[in-house]
């Protein structure tokens, strides 16, 4: 009955509703100790569909306005203070709380944030041991499940209901990601983490009031100057995990008198010793943020901020080179040269972001939020490359015991293994001297005919692949209370991306000169002069350190986003609906005629142009202030990606036929509990991709090439529950849980279009790829943990956490699933290993987090009264549990001829074992 | 304490709530999918039966030995009936569709890896040229003008999977079930996988070698019916059933029909493709199974006969061939029942001492000079017959006396063939001779038996011990009766050194 007259109410819309009164709500903070204000502290009233916050002022004093009447659940967030939750009912038009007091104490979980094993934060390249593990951080605020999928679940690569990128993050205002393929940026901010503390959040499908929002809710990361506290700051952090050491200083005005308001902080990470051998650490951050308020209803803010990341990286490699070498964390990147570790793959970041805000409260009402970002960069992330020469990296298959057929030879193979660097690890000495021993012409040099060129040819290099973009956005958001029960917001959103994608050379290693050629196109064209050029109109280019080589192409991306939404409140229902139309265009640009595809490779390619929508909505059943059941929706469909749907983006303009959008259908359902010393939410949630586009590049043994499989129709199904709890059980100590149950699994066979990147010739139009039921490989799809949390009353607190992780799926090769990949092979075992998916075996870890304060006047006589020194210790996986696969991934490559799937084995990455992060904080404030 | 307590309840509903969903959420509904366990076809579609295009050739052309090349987009699809997994097929593949099977020609060995029997597989005809080879139909890569005359040459290795394109796998076709007279119809039936009951292999083709192994040599075995019917089992010697004897019996025989000119002729794939386990049209024949030498030498009914089943002997060489005191085309072979002579169809090679596994299956068994042999009517014993088990064995001898010995021959002369021992003996020559040549005569005090030794042999013309000796040798029978001792037994030895 009741359901029946709230769709009535959304359809017959407002008039009929009648309109709750609002208030003025008012309080004063506190210190309980001292008694001294407590300035810059964030109150908000919350409910589980709306929130409304203030600031404290010099007074500790504090308004809220337009709240209308209700219960929430009053939140209190004030640097080095806690606050007890507590609710209140909102009933008079002016809303007195009093004096509320709080504890001095560092809250654990703004510094918790640091102390996570992310591995890294920007993935440049897909398959790479780097992986946003950063999504969840964001997510880690007061919900209980949310709090401890970032913090407990990510060193096991969790993600929230399996899902890649489904989240929304805003930077004042601003959209970041790559258009390419809708990654969140989150390297823009990489080591500032004082300067984005200050976050919004929403979560699954709830709506929220700067976004139309995503499948996995939404962050808006506010670092204007304003929002950062009066403080100075300067942090020391040690750790044995990406980086070493940190060093961080911040700076922040608060509101001047003026309207001037001023916040800058810098900082560097480094360290050569990080987790896993040969990887380090080297960057630099800074950001600046200046903002005016001009009056009360303007504000004009500009902060421009980015970080210069260098990493040494990892990568995943077969069970036989980690046995061999008796590590998990063998890496097969680095190698000695002159006695020193060098690291052939280092990833280099620099995407600085320059953001204009424009915050206008055109009325009481009404409130207009405009920014315009503007961001260029380049990530780069180098390797080897070679020409005419074998394979250099230590763990290439040929180079293990494995695949040596005489015993004898095998074992010595594997002895040298075991013992010399020289043979498991890079050997660039004899790279250099293959390099100086290379004497070498080059006929019809740069594509003059009879100019010849004579020189050390190198046969090795370290080249990098080089994206560099500039990213334009233009984002502007209204909200409208139009009374005390509807809340009406919209926004348009113009995104515009341009990408320039090469390879170019870093190091010759000792030759003098490369030249560009095309060295597959050599197996397949062995007389021809043309197919092997990389770039037909400078034929056999000599290149010098520096020079861009190989293949380059524009990948150009033009977005316009409009939404609009409206919110409803009731005493005991909320409901909401939302709407949402996107345009995207993109096209690629090549800038290279390549030599086997001269005709397709250079130029503009067809114009690719995709109209999408959005449709979402859900209502809240409020059975008492403490008790919320909720139902959400959403509908909606997606541009395909630039990055899943050229068949060669490296080398032609070519797009799989019949391109379509993906449609998703997504539904949550859950059950909230707010009590004062319980918390929980338990969400079911069901979530439908249809036609989805994804493509992989792998070198084919039968054809020799380097072959693309796109694959399309990739339906897949997410469906599962999450469920937290945070309980107070008095005397300081409260207990968490946490726990999400998933199955992520493909519903349908996937098709791949099979092309060469040296033949224009398609090599299967319509290959059934036979997936079905196969599961989605992005993390555990469950995970458990519990928890214990003691807060001393004298300044200090310590955690420890269990946590169980277990179906992590290993991504499997669709080139395997085929009939070509089981071609006359019978029903046994053989059949099986080449079409099973493997997964991990159920893992444990447990995790331990400290943390103490001191006002610094009280251990030093006559310092100032607001300084202050905090310490952390964080210890993860204490039992130093090594075994635990991350991410694995068979290799796309595949042995047709004997079918052996144990020939390119799957690589695997494991989590980190016992790991320490330690840091010391200064701060006056 | 509460608070705990509480706790630990929420901990255990929470549990349960986890099992629950655990089952709830467990929606996906089978297992890992997987690719069809006989493959899929390609995205062809066959545009033209094997019968049409054969029917096309033979309206094209006025005479055989005329080669077209295909020029239209022709596609013909068919199961792979017969391959090169046995080598019997040398680059050749056979396929059929409903309507007929055609041979195709391709540069390639080791095919069978990917066009294996029961593999579906798609010819795009275009390109392809047609044309026969002794009145067999052949589709082949292209015309090959090197010879005499044009002839198909096979699809060259770079183009073949340009042409033949695999389908569906292990669909395991079922051959046409045919009789001796259906195959008159050469043009009908060739290149079909056929089947023909009730045949078995004439009386010289049987228990022989399908090939020659040893110069690599095809050989064709005639294959009768029971109402004298004939067509050839042609074998390629590289192919490795080549060593394979032919059965004995009657029952079923596959393989491939084809022609060469007017031979018909049938290619089995492999050895499985033939099971003659019944009795032949006149009654014997069948598996071998192992038979006593005594029970071989009771089949003897007086007159020469034939070992009508299908038997095997197991025993060891007692003779000595490098001795030439027997000829070389015999042996004598014992078990722990008998022993009994063995003639071959040439000279063998079976050295005293081996162990011998011989199928006696068919063969004739007589007397020659009263000596009962195996394979006493030509063709003989087929060396063959013989599977070599081990050498170096030896036999005791029987130790006896020349009166128990002559005893026996009178009763029932079971001790024929085989190792005696005469102790205490003398060795003398009725006609005063010194030396072994001839026949001599040993005399132990209880009898006298004649010791003959051929004038050919390596130690005839050594001279005899004329002391008390012991003597070891074989008990034989000579046509005639010799005087003295009137008897027709006689002992052949060995060499000289059985005289001791």
């Amino acid at each position: 009955m009741r359901l029946r007259h709230l769709l009535l109410l959304l359809v017959l819309s407002c008039p009929l509703l009648t309109f709750a009164q609002s208030s003025i709500v008012k309080g004063i903070l506190l210190d309980s100790d001292t008694r001294s204000p407590i300035r810059d502290a964030k109150i908000t009233l919350s409910d589980p569909t709306r929130s409304y916050s203030g600031q404290s002022g010099e007074r500790g004093d504090f308004e809220i306005k337009d709240v209308p009447f209700g219960t929430y659940s009053l939140e209190i967030l004030a640097e080095g203070y806690e606050f007890a939750k507590q609710e209140v009912k909102v009933k008079s038009k002016q809303f007195d709380l009093a004096t509320i007091m709080g504890n001095l104490s560092d809250a654990a979980q703004s510094t918790m944030q640091d102390n996570l094993p992310s591995i890294s934060l920007n993935e440049t390249e897909m398959r790479d041991a780097g992986s946003q593990s950063v999504a969840g951080v964001l997510a880690a605020g007061r919900d209980p499940f949310a709090a401890a999928a970032a913090f407990n679940f990510s060193a096991a690569r969790f993600r929230n209901r399996g899902y890649d990128n489904e989240n929304v993050t805003l930077m004042n205002g601003i959209p970041v990601e790559d258009l390419t393929n809708s990654r969140t940026l989150f390297g823009a901010w990489a080591g500032l983490n004082d300067v984005t503390r200050s976050r919004e959040m929403t979560f699954g499908l709830n709506p929220s009031n700067y976004t139309y929002g995503s499948l996995d809710g939404s962050f808006s990361i506010d670092s204007r100057a304003s929002r950062q506290r009066k403080q100075f700051a300067v942090s020391y952090a040690n750790s044995n995990r990406t980086y070493n050491n940190r060093l961080m200083a911040s700076y922040g005005t608060g509101l001047m008198t003026g309207g001037w308001a001023f916040a800058a902080s810098v900082s560097r990470r480094w360290g050569d010793e990080a987790y896993v051998p040969g990887t380090f650490t080297d960057g630099w951050s800074w950001f600046a943020s200046l903002e005016k308020r001009f009056g009360t209803n303007h504000s004009l803010s500009l902060t421009h901020f980015g970080a210069n990341t260098l990493n040494g990286r990892a990568n995943p490699s077969v069970q036989e080179a980690y046995d061999l070498t008796g590590s998990n964390y063998y890496n097969p990147n680095w190698g000695y040269q002159d006695g020193k570790v060098r690291n052939a793959r280092i990833a280099r970041q620099q995407n600085p972001l320059t953001i204009l805000s424009h915050e206008w409260k055109i009325n009481s009402k009404s409130e207009l939020e405009t920014s315009v970002g503007y961001q260029y960069g380049s990530n780069a992330i180098s390797g080897f490359d070679w020409f005419n020469a074998p394979d250099p990296r230590p763990d290439y298959y040929r180079n293990l015991p494995s695949y040596i057929s005489d015993p004898a030879a095998a074992n010595m193979v594997a002895n040298l293994w075991r013992n010399d660097p020289n043979v498991s690890q890079v050997n660039w000495d004899r790279i250099y001297l293959i390099n100086q021993n290379s004497y070498d012409s080059v006929l019809n040099a740069n594509g003059i005919d009879g100019n010849t060129f004579y020189g050390l040819r190198s046969r090795y290099i370290i080249e990098e692949r080089v994206t560099d973009n500039k990213r334009f956005t233009i984002n502007s958001t209204y909200n409208h209370v139009l009374n005390d029960h509807i809340l009406l917001s919209g926004g348009f959103i113009y995104q515009f991306q341009e990408s320039d994608n090469y390879r170019r050379v870093k190091d010759l290693l000792g030759g003098d000169f490369y030249v560009d050629l095309n060295q597959w196109a050599q197996l397949d064209f062995p007389d021809s002069t043309e197919a092997i050029q990389n770039n037909l109109d400078t034929p056999n280019r000599i290149l010098k350190e520096g020079d861009r080589f190989g293949y380059s192409y524009l990948t150009t991306v033009k977005k316009t986003t409009g939404w609009a939404q409206a919110q409803f409140k009731y005493n005991r229902i909320d409901f909401f609906a939302g709407v949402r139309y996107d345009g995207t265009e993109f096209f690629r640009t090549g800038q290279y005629r390549n030599g086997v595809f001269a005709n397709t490779s250079f130029g503009e390619s067809a114009k690719q142009t995709f109209n999408t929508y959005g449709l979402k909505g859900g209502f809240t059943y409020k059975l008492n202030g403490r008790n919320y059941f909720f139902l959400n929706a959403a509908k909606e469909t997606r541009a395909p990606l630039f990055e899943n749907v050229f068949v060669s983006p490296r080398t032609r303009n070519d797009v799989i036929p019949n391109l379509v959008n993906e449609k998703i259908t997504s539904f949550e359902a859950g059950y909230l509990l707010r009590a004062p010393r319980a918390k929980i939410r338990t969400t079911l949630f069901y979530t439908q991709f249809e036609d989805g586009y994804n493509t992989l590049s792998f070198w084919h043994e039968d054809f020799r090439t380097l072959v693309n499989y796109t694959l399309s129709n990739m339906d897949r199904r997410h469906v599962g529950l999450e469920f937290g709890t945070d309980v107070n059980l008095g005397q300081g100590l409260s207990a968490n849980m946490a726990a999400s149950f998933g199955q992520y699994y493909y519903t349908d066979r996937m098709n791949a279009v099979i092309t060469q990147d040296n033949n224009a010739e398609v090599l299967a139009e319509n290959e059934t790829i036979y997936s079905k039921n196969f599961y989605v490989a992005n993390g555990p799809q469950s995970a458990f943990s519990a928890g214990l949390f003691y807060r001393a009353k004298k300044f200090w607190s310590v955690s420890l956490t269990g946590n169980v992780f277990a179906n992590n799926y290993v991504d499997f090769n669709p080139a395997r699933r085929t009939v070509a990949g089981v071609e006359l092979i019978g029903e046994g075992p053989q059949r099986e290993s080449i079409i099973d998916q493997q997964k991990s075996e159920t893992q444990f870890t447990l995790d331990l987090f400290a943390n103490k304060s001191w006002r610094v006047s009280d251990l030093v006589k006559g310092f100032r009264r607001n300084t202050f020194l905090v310490l952390n210790l964080g210890i993860s996986n204490i039992l130093n549990n090594q075994g635990m696969m991350v991410t694995g991934f068979e290799q796309l490559r595949f042995d047709y001829t004997d079918k052996n799937p144990d020939k390119f084995p799957p690589r695997y990455y494991y989590g980190f074992g016992r790991t320490y992060f330690t840091s010391i904080i200064v701060r006056f404030n | 304490m509460i608070a705990i307590k509480k706790f630990t309840s929420l901990l255990f509903s929470l549990g349960l709530l986890g099992l629950i969903t655990i089952n709830l959420s467990s929606c996906r509904e089978e297992d890992f999918d997987e690719p069809p366990i006989n493959g899929s076809d390609p995205n062809l579609t066959a545009n033209i039966t094997i019968d049409s295009l054969k029917n096309l050739y033979r309206d094209s052309i006025i005479d055989f030995n005329k080669i077209i090349t295909i020029t239209n987009d022709w596609i013909i699809s068919g199961v792979v009936t017969a391959d090169d997994k046995s080598g019997n097929f040398y680059k050749t593949v056979v396929i059929e569709d409903a309507t007929a099977g055609i041979a195709i020609r391709l540069d390639q060995t080791d095919y069978y890896t990917q066009y294996p029997v029961g593999r579906r597989v798609f010819i795009k005809l275009k390109g392809l040229v047609l044309g026969d080879y002794a009145e067999l139909l052949q589709l082949g890569g292209y015309i090959d003008n090197t010879g005499t005359t044009p002839e198909v040459a096979p699809i060259p290795l770079a183009l073949v999977g340009q042409y033949i394109i695999g389908g569906q796998w292990g669909l395991n076709p079922q051959p046409a079930k045919v009789t001796m007279l259906d195959l008159a119809n050469t043009d009908k039936w060739q290149n079909r996988f056929v089947e023909i009951d009730n045949v078995e292999f004439a009386p010289d083709d049987t228990a022989q070698p399908f090939a020659d192994a040893v110069l690599l040599q095809s050989v064709n075995r005639d294959l009768q019916d029971c109402n004298g019917g004939t067509i050839l089992v042609r074998t390629s010697g590289y192919c490795d059933f080549a060593n394979v004897l032919t059965p004995t019996g009657r029952g079923t025989i596959r393989g491939v029909f084809s022609v060469y000119n007017n031979d018909a002729q049938l290619l089995m794939r492999d050895s499985n493709d033939v099971k003659m386990d019944s009795l032949r049209c006149n009654g014997a024949g069948g598996t071998p199974v192992l038979i006593d030498i005594e029970d071989i030498r009771n089949l003897y009914n007086g007159t020469t006969t034939n070992i009508n089943g299908s038997y095997y002997i197991l025993g060891v060489v007692t003779s000595d061939r490098t001795t030439t005191n027997i000829n070389s085309r015999n042996l004598f072979i014992q078990d722990n029942t008998g022993a009994i002579c063995v003639r071959f169809a040439a000279n063998h090679s079976f050295n005293l001492g081996d162990s011998l596994y011989i199928n006696v299956s068919g063969q004739s068994l007589g007397e020659f000079s009263n000596l009962l042999q195996i394979g006493t009517s030509t063709p003989n014993v087929p060396i063959g017959a013989v599977t070599i088990l081990a050498t170096g064995k030896s036999v005791s001898p029987r130790i006896t006396t020349v009166a128990q010995i002559l005893a026996n021959m009178s009763s029932n002369d079971s001790w024929e063939s085989s190792l005696l021992k005469i102790q205490n003996a003398s060795i003398s020559s009725s006609t005063g001779t010194t030396t072994f040549g001839g026949s001599i005569q040993i005399n132990d005090g209880t009898g006298v038996i004649t010791l003959y030794t051929a004038s050919g042999a390596s130690f005839a013309s050594a001279t005899f011990p004329t002391g008390t000796v012991s003597i070891t040798g074989i008990l034989t029978d000579f046509g005639g009766t010799v005087t003295p001792p009137n008897t027709n037994a006689q002992i052949q030895l060995r060499s000289a050194a059985d005289v001791q």
